[in-house]
């Protein structure tokens, strides 16, 4: 069961994610999918000559965008804001200052963001899938159901641990937006491409395992990044980051100060 | 009980508060300091927010700092101006309820009690990003109170107030040491703690400088003994005057024979007596100075 | 009793030339970043890839003669305005220029306004427009130091090791086409930066507007480029407008293999990205004496 001042927080942290300029600007970047995808029907019913099927399409915008590019980028917007925003808008205290361990705060605002933001996604997802797929015909969304269920599950894994990743950067580091963005952008991108064990150390290579799409042209992408680990490999690579991350953003919170104080103050 | 026993904190190489002792009672204990006097590091100290540097803060035998048991029986008002903005006084107030481990229903139910408790009355259905700094000062205090704590620790709880309200929370706060809380109320305004509890604790450079009721505590730093520097064209005539008075303690000369300090232990003894003699002779006064600039801005506060 | 008007007039101040009043401003700007090391590493990093082209001119100046060398050597690119455009807009320079951009843009003024630091600025007699001058040079010396610096530096190797003051008269466009690249690019830059700045009271948040923005705005271009195929839909992709501005500047040829930027297209985005980062400043400066 879980505590009312937990349920209180997450309740409260989803609501400031969705209720928001913030919130507005993800509910912008999910719906581009579909307008890619619409923008294909279009393109097709008018008749014009197009490099690609709706199955190509979906797989792309899976692979390049929601994991490659949305996932990052909301991640670090929310995730290193989690805590970063109760210190920069001095109501840090008001939380610390309740009778609940500072962890559940932690986790509680953790799990909010991953649900809203898996949730979003899903949506994105959903929505492509059902706009890029349905081109190919009935059928076709029927055979890419297991497809879409891979999706799914990979995408809210990706969430959660790129969430905690950024989570915990917001609290360990003065500038998390630079580290976030010299990891999230630098590290992961640069390094899940490079040959040997250190691409291991990255959560895209994890991820582009557990993905199901395999088909052309991201196959090429698929294999030289997949080849080398098994799915069970690649699943507790990512649960441990996330479980590492969480519990050192805990060790954190738990040691953190929160001074009320101005500097005029007192 | 909270009880702060030899607590020092330092920021890098800023002493905040340095080693202070004090318990704070059933009823209204007022934590008076000018300016960077430390009450702020000394309040956020018992409230579990800082970890000192060295020492223990507790409450009942339970260590304060993050530590959920301790937090309980504790209600903080902080003194800077912060807050979630896009939610009402009362969602606020019943936000914080909440976490406190009140239930939805007990938390809104709590949360018009505080407010209006504090005296906000229907303007905590507004939004806080809406609210005047005195009414927000308000949604600040009914937080504090909205899990109905023994312990209230209040920052400097008035600023920002206008008369009126100014008197509301007054009295509300009287009323809450009435009804047998301990409440430690901070500011650096003599007047407007005394109007509130005639208990004080008095901070000055991070130290804890004087403890008890107003009329002890003016009466104690009145009557510790004082440096006055004091240079005139006569000074072994001035000494030889000086040493007579009961008020003066010892006198001690300069190397150059011009200039004496002397132990002053009644201020307002010496200066009456030091006017009447150089009325009475030509001893060439030229400066006159109170060397403990500490202490007499203290006493300034006290008898401001 | 009387009752007097109680309208407010708006403060209409005699524009002064921009005088020498933005100076200790802009020194408060840039000298803090010089004391950390981890900027100073950033800078560093951004020098690597040119210590490629330092490397080239060395080989092609001190083995090209060398006969166990010479194959090797002509089979290396030379020192030219193509290897500068490359090394301008590559994209480990660009995302460095990128993260400098917001570390340093990003709390131009949002850090002034969080700290409320604005109202103090601007009610002594520094004017807006010499507010955001000193602002606007800060992040433009930054700039300069990852794209002008690197080049001039390239170009004295050059000189110096073949001995030939003629190399530089040959290509002199390297550098007044740098110098036209980063006022035209990392200007609009500037701009855009001062804007988005000026949008937001925390650095952060200003920091993720321009990532999302940016990244979006090359993903987007990328997502619609594969359905379409159609090559102007770059046009809304700043690193690929950089990249493509940095070949017109240095006169070499286009290195994208399938989407071509036409010069109009260029010069009308960065033309655009200005104007609008301009009105947005105009709007959030002009109108009042102080923001809150």
């Amino acid at each position: 069961m879980i505590e009312g001042p937990v349920r209180a927080i997450f309740g409260f942290t989803a609501r400031g994610m969705t209720c928001s300029v913030k919130g507005w600007l993800f509910g912008l970047l999910l719906v581009l999918p579909w307008a890619a995808a619409l923008l294909l029907r279009l393109l097709i019913w008018k008749g014009v000559q197009v490099p690609m099927g709706g199955v190509t399409l979906y797989g792309i915008l899976v692979l390049a965008y929601v994991t490659g590019f949305l996932v990052p980028i909301a991640t670090l917007f929310f995730g290193t804001s989690l805590v970063a925003d109760e210190v920069e808008g001095g109501t840090l205290p008001y939380l610390f200052g309740r009778p609940l361990r500072r962890e559940k705060i932690f986790l509680a605002k953790v799990a909010a963001m991953t649900v809203v933001l898996a949730a979003g996604c899903w949506l994105s997802i959903l929505g492509t899938y059902l706009l890029s797929l349905s081109l190919d015909g009935a059928g076709a969304l029927g055979r890419g159901a297991g497809t879409l269920l891979g999706d799914l599950a990979t995408t809210a894994l990706a969430v959660a641990a790129y969430g905690a990743l950024f989570a915990f950067l917001g609290l360990a580091m003065k500038k998390p937006l630079f580290w976030g963005l010299i990891i999230g952008f630098g590290w992961e991108n640069l390094v899940a491409w490079l040959p040997g064990f250190l691409k291991r150390l990255t959560l895209l290579f994890h991820l582009h395992t557990l993905l199901p799409h395999s088909a052309a042209p991201q196959g090429v992408v698929q294999q030289m990044l997949a080849s080398s680990e098994s799915r069970i490999t690649a699943l507790a690579f990512l649960l441990g980051y996330t479980a590492l991350f969480l519990g050192l953003g805990c060790v954190l919170i738990r040691r953190m100060e929160a001074s009320a104080a101005e500097r005029e103050g007192g | 009980m909270i009880r702060v026993q030899s607590v020092s904190k330092w920021y890098g190489l800023v002493v905040g508060v340095n080693r202070i002792s004090l318990s704070v009672e059933p009823g209204v204990t007022g934590l008076l300091g000018v300016n960077g006097a430390g009450k702020s590091t000394l309040l956020n100290l018992m409230a579990g927010l800082l970890r000192p540097s060295s020492g223990t803060v507790d409450l009942d035998g339970k260590p304060m700092f993050a530590n959920p048991e301790a937090l309980k029986s504790l209600g903080y008002c902080p003194s800077p101006d912060h807050f979630y903005e896009d939610v009402t006084g009362l969602e606020f107030v019943a936000y914080l309820g909440r976490l406190s481990g009140l239930s939805p229903a007990q938390a809104r139910e709590r949360a018009v009690e505080a407010c209006r408790e504090v005296a906000l009355g229907e303007e905590a259905g507004k939004k806080v990003r809406a609210m005047s700094k005195g009414m927000r000062q308000k949604v600040k205090m009914a937080q504090a109170l909205v899990h109905d704590p023994p312990v209230l620790l209040l920052d400097e709880p008035l600023n920002g107030m206008d008369p009126p309200s100014r008197a509301q929370a007054i009295e509300a706060i009287r009323r809450w040491g009435q009804q047998g809380k301990s409440v430690l109320v901070s500011s650096h305004m003599l007047h407007e703690v005394e109007a509130m509890t005639s208990r004080i604790l008095l901070l000055h450079h991070g130290k804890l400088l004087a403890s008890g009721e107003v009329p002890q505590v003016r009466q104690a730093i009145a009557s510790r003994p004082m440096n006055v520097f004091v240079r005139c064209a006569d000074a072994r005539n001035l000494a030889a005057a000086l040493i007579t008075w009961p008020c003066v303690q010892s006198v001690s000369f300069g190397t150059e024979g011009k200039a004496l300090t002397t132990e002053v232990t009644d201020m307002g003894d010496f200066r009456v007596r030091l006017g009447d003699l150089m009325a009475d002779r030509e001893l060439g006064l030229e400066i006159l100075n109170p060397l403990d600039d500490n202490l007499s801005a203290v006493f300034s506060y006290l008898v401001a | 009793m009387p009752v007097y008007e109680q309208g407010y007039e708006a403060y209409e101040g005699r524009r002064n030339s921009l005088g020498s009043r933005w100076k200790p401003l802009f020194r408060e700007e840039i000298l803090p970043y010089f004391n950390k090391r981890r900027f100073v590493f950033l800078l560093v990093l951004a020098l690597l890839p040119w210590l490629y082209g330092v490397a080239l001119t060395f080989l092609h100046t001190q083995l090209g003669d060398a006969d166990w060398a010479k194959d090797l050597v002509t089979k290396l690119p030379v020192v030219d305005e193509t290897l500068v455009a490359k090394l301008l807009t590559n994209g480990y320079d660009l995302f460095l220029l990128f993260i400098v951009a917001i570390w340093v843009g990003s709390g131009l003024v949002a850090r002034d306004r969080k700290d409320m630091t604005l109202d103090v600025f601007l009610g002594r007699a520094v004017t807006s427009v010499q507010y955001l001058w000193a602002k606007g040079a800060a992040l433009g010396v930054f700039l300069l130091l990852f794209s002008f610096l690197p080049t001039l530096i390239l170009v004295i190797f050059q000189v110096g090791l073949t001995g030939q003051a003629g190399w530089l008269l040959d290509h002199v466009r390297v550098l007044w086409g740098t110098l036209l690249y980063t006022a035209i690019g990392p200007g609009a830059l500037v701009l855009f930066m001062l804007a988005l700045s000026s949008m937001a009271r925390s650095p952060r948040v200003v920091g993720l507007a321009f990532i999302a923005l940016v990244f979006f705005g090359d993903m987007a271009c990328g997502v619609v480029y594969a359905i379409t195929k159609v090559s102007a839909v770059w046009f809304f992709s700043l690193s690929r407008e950089l990249t493509a501005l940095a070949s017109l500047c240095l006169g070499a040829p286009p290195p994208f293999a399938s989407a071509d930027l036409h010069p109009a297209l260029v010069a009308l985005f960065f033309a655009g990205l200005a104007t609008a980062s301009l009105a947005v400043l105009w709007a959030r400066f002009s109108r009042r004496g102080v923001l809150r």
